[in-house]
């Protein structure tokens, strides 16, 4: 949005590096209590309480098909995001480090090999130094269009394999 | 009769001769008459005590026999006793000797008793010097239990405040990764805001990095925390087990020292037997000295008595032969005595013949 310097929130997961534009983020919380809900789609942990107001928590490395941390260690940092309806969501990553800005000329655009699918998810690669940013737009990670194209893959791939299996999700990222 | 016939002749000769002097002096006759008579009871006399004195040498002779057989006798009691004697010295002489093989005997047995009992104190000494070390040990040991037990109580505490500091660390992470969050949120507001928020930016990071700062000390403390109790837990557990061996090596003492003490115990008994038997071997060796004593006075006394009996026997043949030639002197006494008598005899009877022609002159 900016001329060309854009502030965002870096975090990471399994180990990435993930930036988002600022504008989406609206706080970062630890987790709570959550209160899980039935017939929920699997990357929903469940529904927790905001000063009030009830908002549903997604955990990223669900969403993402990445194997979960080990047991009893998960994470409790979670970015809480405003949907298209403007409506708060939670979502659970491994950590939030900073605030930063990138430079439109450190960011490149998506290879256009994994701009086949519909990617709209994944803005552009930022780098730092030695390190490459993944940059997200939350909003869509969560969109309900992208959940629904999940969800279709997620089935086929619990119908054949029983559980929810982590090949699906590069697929995913990618689409 | 005979005898008187005999006088008659006797008596007439002496008157036939008579006839032929007839000058007789009457007077004269008459005292030689007188004379005579006295004469004949003189020899009358003289023949009583001849014959007395054959009795009497007689009976001497009997009682020298007697003597002399008697001496005999005595003579060869005295050898019995002599021998006897002699006897009873080569006994007390033998007796002597089995008396010093039991004195040498005893010798020996004191002497190896002595030597038993300076072992038994040398052993006693020892076992003494064992008990004294078993306790001083068993002391140190009470004393290293004691300290250990300190030891283990300090770590005890030690790590107890480790954990309560450890509670502080963690709190202490808790408070900065909370700044963390509040710093975060400011940063996102203040990047939200753009251009107006920037030094409210500047101030959040500053907090951030504090922040961040105080979660790697804390994070150092901890770790640095948990080795501290890592090696608290060890020093614990070392002490414990130390604790324990001390444990063990005090039963190991208690039971060497009672076994020090029961070698003590036992030792000292044989050593009161010892000196039992050493007191009896004395008593002994005095008994023997007694005995040798005795036995050598039985000795002296037996001999000297062999040589009184000697000496008596020699004597006694002294005296037999004195009785032997008392018995023949009185024997010749006898027979002087005898012949003698026999002529008082012949002479009596001459005198009364002479008496009997004086009487008829007359």
């Amino acid at each position: 949005m900016m001329s060309n310097e854009k502030q965002i929130v870096l975090f990471s997961l399994d180990g990435v590096l993930y930036g988002t534009d600022v504008h989406q983020v609206r706080e970062i919380r630890e987790v709570q209590d959550i209160t899980p809900v039935p017939y929920a789609p699997f990357y929903i942990e469940g529904v927790t309480n905001l000063r009030g107001e009830v908002i549903p928590v997604i955990d990223l490395r669900k969403r993402f098909g990445i194997k979960e941390k080990s047991r009893g260690e998960k994470s409790k940092i979670m970015i809480i995001v405003q949907n298209e309806d403007k409506k708060a969501v939670g979502i659970i990553v491994d950590s939030v480090m900073e605030v930063m800005s990138v430079s439109q000329s450190d960011t490149e655009r998506t290879p256009d090999i994994l701009t086949t699918v519909d990617s709209d998810c994944v803005l552009g690669i930022a780098k730092r130094g030695e390190d490459l940013i993944i940059l997200l737009d939350l909003q869509k990670v969560i969109s309900k269009k992208n959940a629904e194209a999940t969800e279709a893959i997620e089935e086929l791939a619990t119908s054949s394999a029983e559980s929810s299996t982590p090949e699906t999700s590069p697929a995913e990222i990618s689409g | 009769m005979k005898m008187s016939r005999k006088h008659n002749e006797g008596e007439e000769k002496l008157f036939e001769r008579s006839k032929d002097k007839k000058d007789i002096d009457y007077n004269a006759l008459s005292e030689a008459l007188k004379r005579v008579d006295t004469l004949v009871k003189l020899v009358t006399n003289a023949k009583q005590s001849a014959t007395n004195l054959k009795e009497y040498t007689a009976n001497a002779s009997k009682v020298s026999d007697q003597l002399s057989t008697n001496i005999q006798q005595l003579a060869t009691a005295s050898q019995q006793v002599s021998e006897g004697a002699q006897r009873l010295s080569k006994i007390a002489e033998e007796s002597a000797k089995n008396m010093n093989t039991l004195s040498t005997l005893l010798n020996e047995t004191a002497k190896a008793s002595q030597t038993v009992n300076s072992t038994t104190q040398e052993v006693l000494g020892r076992a003494n010097k064992v008990a004294e070390m078993g306790s001083k040990a068993s002391e140190t040991i009470r004393n290293i239990r004691e300290r250990m037990g300190q030891v283990l109580k300090s770590v005890d505490n030690m790590i107890s405040t480790i954990e309560r500091v450890g509670k502080l660390t963690s709190s202490i992470t808790d408070v900065a990764s909370q700044t963390n969050m509040l710093a975060l949120n400011a940063a996102i507001e203040a990047a939200r805001v753009g251009e107006a928020g920037r030094g409210f930016a500047v101030v959040a990071d500053a907090v951030k990095n504090l922040a961040s700062q105080t979660r790697e000390t804390a994070s150092e403390a901890e770790a640095s925390i948990s080795d501290i109790k890592e090696a608290g837990s060890s020093v614990f557990n070392l002490a414990q087990q130390s604790n324990k061996e001390t444990v063990d090596g005090e039963q190991v003492i208690r039971v060497a020292l009672e076994g020090a003490n029961q070698i003590r115990e036992a030792i000292q008994n044989v050593a009161k037997i010892m000196e039992n038997l050493n007191a009896q071997v004395q008593q002994g060796m005095a008994s023997a000295k007694e005995v040798v004593k005795a036995i050598d006075e039985v000795a002296s006394v037996a001999q000297e008595s062999a040589s009184a009996a000697e000496e008596a026997s020699a004597g006694v043949e002294e005296q037999s032969a004195a009785a032997e030639e008392m018995a023949t002197i009185s024997k010749r006494i006898m027979n002087e005595a005898e012949q003698a008598e026999s002529r008082l005899i012949e002479i009596l009877a001459e005198a009364e013949k002479l008496q009997g022609i004086l009487r008829s002159l007359a």
